[in-house]
């Protein structure tokens, strides 16, 4: 399938499947892979370091500048309920190596999910083929990495059962109906991933990492008088199995109903460009998808990002940082170390309003003399890493929420996002607002919905006016797709004022 | 796996799936190649092959559903994974619509040839493939100063897979597909805008390989220097490149999940008009050498040409999964 634009979408469930118990080659490693010791991580794999070495000797041996070697075994479980029960779990399991070769700014790649000597030698041939020159020597020494523990595991997912997931769930259709007779459906899910990953490189870097993630999501449908609406909320964290507690699931079914019920006096706004206040939290959608794909270096490197000619230059006003942070403790879009095996950290992307980094993966970085800002990712190992985001947000800004609505005379106040896309190379973008306000006098007035905002890039940057002291980020089930691939992200903005953005209403 | 390897491997896990408790079971196990070469500015950017292999296994436990997947095929684990995923689904609520579809409707064998496979593509040697991407960037490469980047990429996949139910079905299918793709990018004042056209075909010798490149060039200097307009109400014209996309809450809104969970702006419009007069669509499983086209879905339900909107009327009343009532319209995937 071609993919032409970044899509930026919130899932209502990741693709079913997980695993509803541990695999038998997994017993090697239960209630060990925390450890972080590697001959555990090796064993799981079935590999040995001379192994590691000969695989990547053949990956280089065509005269390749670097190569690395992705294990990685994930089990994803996932449970439903509709209809007041938990009538569907699904599990997958996915378990195989990925190998990458580069010559230059070129990727040669192969994966095999069979892991033995003769299958991963087949696919090095394979990912090597993208150079033509003499062989290169390797790292003959195994350096092992020490990678810090962004997301620390009390209760992991291989030892809960759906059996005691589905008390959550049916806590929440319990509450929902609970809370408003307009309540007719209600549907709820739990999904949780665990990834064991073991990496290697042609430069002796050793590193394994135990990766969770789970979210937590629902869906709550009203009627009233004839009209049907629905919301959804989610939460979504690398947790283990610590994430599920009651007080999650109850305000979460709150949340829910609140949303739903708004919906029922919600209006459109009258269309046109106007003023444009965006709340914290989700409104960070306008960071990642106005402005953070195209500053992915991959689009900067190839000279189709709008902002590829603005490295150091001011894009927005002084009192605007922008960050993507891969270091967030239990976070969805945080790493240990990203899927290249390099260092995640807070990369500053704008400074006090000037363009100071891209997002780097290794090639990149290469390309533009700095050191990788661990933003090479993967959905899997069946696909080659390229510079994503993790959690890009905007820092504090000076002024108060309160005083920034008292300016708008005329506009609106977004607060809920479903999706949006970007085309990086004009920089214009779209975004869907599932909930708002009108804002008349400097005051929320009329609840809207359902509304399409459209703008560019880098001028909603530049028009970004005021912006707030409570930066917030959004902790749903974001998730980013790009060149075929879709990996978790969040997000996070202050309550900020773009002073012009085109927005999609009626009497156009 | 050769296709009887595959089955073996089907049946004895549903066998021993029936032998552990459960009251039906199913097995579906793919397998895909595909490679990929993409050229940009004259160069080769990325050159990779993939190699996948998947057994999904439903299992239906005291009126009991669940549903696994895995990419480990060994026999040993593949049984221990049936055994632990038996004992979970009980722990689930009964759904008494988890049920395999009635066997009468199951796909019995007999179609036309569908023409979906080519073999030859498995033959396509490296450098036919470079050559051809590189053929399709050239059309476009430094024909106007203001490209910025031209990038082309060649594309093949072969897949099949076989069905088993523990209630008689065993299907098979094979199928493959071939892609030349071109992406040019401009600079002007303005922007970069970019645009790109591909070719696509089941088939490697019915594969267009000229133009690609020169249409993509075309479609990307027409993009410069655009003007925005007054926001308002416009009669538009879509291009049938994206016109499908004016489909996708169609069938979104027919998929029985969101019809019985009342997510749907169809529910109850059966006969009703839904769209334009001039507008008539249908789903069409059975055109030769369709990308679409198979003779079954995913639970092995006979596919059939269906009408959806008939000038504008909605005919359609559902597309529900097989299991879920009491007749399957086998639409699956």
């Amino acid at each position: 399938m071609i993919y032409k634009r970044r899509d930026f979408i919130r899932i209502s469930g990741i693709t079913a499947a997980g695993s509803l118990m541990i695999p038998s080659l997994l017993q090697s490693c239960k209630g060990s892979a925390l450890s972080g010791n590697f001959s555990t991580y090796l064993d799981h794999f079935e590999v040995t370091p001379e192994l590691l070495k000969k695989v990547i000797r053949a990956a280089m041996s065509k005269g390749g500048d670097y190569a690395d070697l992705y294990f990685e075994h994930t089990l994803n479980n996932y449970s439903n309920l509709e209809d007041g029960k938990v009538n569907q779990a699904s599990s997958n399991v996915a378990y195989g190596v990925g190998i990458r070769v580069l010559k230059g700014d070129q990727t040669g790649y192969a994966f095999t999910e069979i892991i033995t000597p003769e299958a991963m030698l087949k696919a090095a041939s394979t990912a090597a083929s993208i150079a033509n020159d003499t062989g290169k020597a390797i790292v003959e020494n195994i350096n092992e990495y020490t990678a810090p523990n962004l997301y620390p595991v009390v209760t992991s997912w291989e030892d809960t059962s759906v059996k005691e997931k589905i008390p959550f769930l049916e806590r929440i259709n319990e509450k929902i109906f609970g809370l408003d007779t307009k309540v007719t459906k209600v549907n709820a899910s739990i999904g949780d991933t665990t990834s064991y990953i073991l990496f290697h490189n042609s430069e002796g870097l050793l590193a394994c990492d135990y990766r969770p993630l789970v979210y937590l999501s629902m869906t709550c449908v009203m009627e009233k008088d004839g009209r049907t609406e629905n919301s959804y909320v989610s939460r979504s964290a690398r947790q283990g199995a610590e994430f599920l507690t009651n007080d999650l699931v109850d305000n979460l079914a709150k949340e829910a109903v609140d949303k739903t019920n708004l919906q029922f006096e919600a209006g459109k706004p009258k269309a046109g460009e106007m003023e444009v206040v965006m709340s914290s939290g989700e409104s960070g959608i306008l960071l990642h998808e106005a402005i953070g794909h195209s500053f992915e270096a991959d689009y900067n490197r190839k000279e189709t990002s709008i902002f590829s000619d603005k490295l150091n230059k001011k894009v927005a006003e002084n009192f605007i940082t922008i960050v993507d942070d891969g270091t967030l403790p239990s976070n969805r879009g945080s790493l240990n170390f990203d899927d290249e095996g390099s260092p995640t950290e807070n990369t500053v992307i704008v400074k006090d309003g000037l363009l100071t980094s891209y997002l780097h993966d290794r090639i990149s970085a290469a390309y533009y003399k700095v050191k990788p800002t661990g933003n090479g990712r993967r959905q899997s190992f069946r696909y080659m890493p390229v510079p994503r985001m993790r959690c890009t947000r905007m820092e504090n800004g000076p002024h108060k929420k309160e005083e920034i609505i008292a300016s708008v005379k005329n506009g609106i106040y977004v607060d809920s996002f479903s999706n949006g896309q970007v085309n990086t190379g004009q920089g214009d973008f779209t975004f869907f607002v599932n909930a708002g306000y009108i804002i008349e006098n400097g005051k929320l007035t009329m609840p809207i919905k359902d509304i399409n905002i459209i703008g560019n890039g880098p001028q909603a940057l530049a028009d970004i006016v005021m912006a707030a002291d409570d930066t917030k980020l959004a902790d749903g089930t974001w998730t980013c797709g790009k060149a075929g691939q879709s990996v978790p992200v969040t997000m996070g903005l202050p309550t900020v004022k773009i002073k012009k953005l085109v927005v999609g209403g009626v009497n156009a | 796996m050769n296709t009887q390897e595959k089955y073996n491997l089907a049946e004895q896990v549903i066998a021993h799936a029936l032998k552990s408790g459960a009251q039906q079971a199913s097995v579906s196990i793919y397998e895909s190649r595909s490679s990929e070469i993409e050229i940009r500015d004259q160069q080769i950017d990325k050159l990779s092959e993939s190699n996948r292999n998947n057994m999904t296994i439903n299992l239906y436990v005291d009126k009991k559903y669940s549903s696994h997947s895995t990419n480990r095929m060994k026999k040993d684990e593949l049984m221990k994974f049936v055994d632990e995923g038996i004992a979970a689904t009980r722990y689930l609520a009964e759904d008494e619509y988890r049920i395999l579809p009635d066997p009468e409707l199951y796909y019995k064998g007999g179609g036309s040839d569908l023409n979906v496979l080519d073999s030859s593509i498995e033959s396509i040697e490296t450098p036919v493939k470079i050559d051809l991407a590189k053929a399709v960037l050239n059309e476009a490469f430094k024909k106007d100063e203001r490209i910025i980047s031209v990038t082309s990429s060649y594309s093949d996949s072969m897949s099949n897979s076989v069905l088993v139910t523990s209630n008689g079905f065993k299907g098979d299918s094979a199928r493959s597909n071939v892609d030349l793709y071109a992406e040019i990018s401009v600079k002007t004042d303005k922007g970069r805008p970019s645009d790109y056209w591909y070719e696509s075909s089941l088939f490697f010798d019915k594969l267009k390989k000229t133009d690609i490149g020169k249409k993509a060039l075309e479609r990307t200097l027409r993009k410069i220097g655009p003007a925005k307009i007054s926001s308002g109400k416009y009669s538009m014209i879509m291009e049938n490149r994206v016109a499908a996309n004016l489909l996708s809450p169609v069938f979104s809104s027919l998929q029985g999940y969101s019809l019985y969970q009342k997510q749907s702006f169809l529910a109850g419009k059966k006969d009703q008009p839904v769209a334009s007069k001039v507008m008539t669509i249908f789903d069409d499983p059975t055109i030769p050498s369709g990308p679409g086209s198979r003779h079954f879905d995913g639970e092995g339900l006979a596919l059939v040409r269906r009408p959806v909107v008939e000038e504008g009327v909605l005919v359609a009343d559902d597309f529900l999964e097989g299991g879920a009532v009491d007749h399957g319209t086998g639409h699956i995937l």
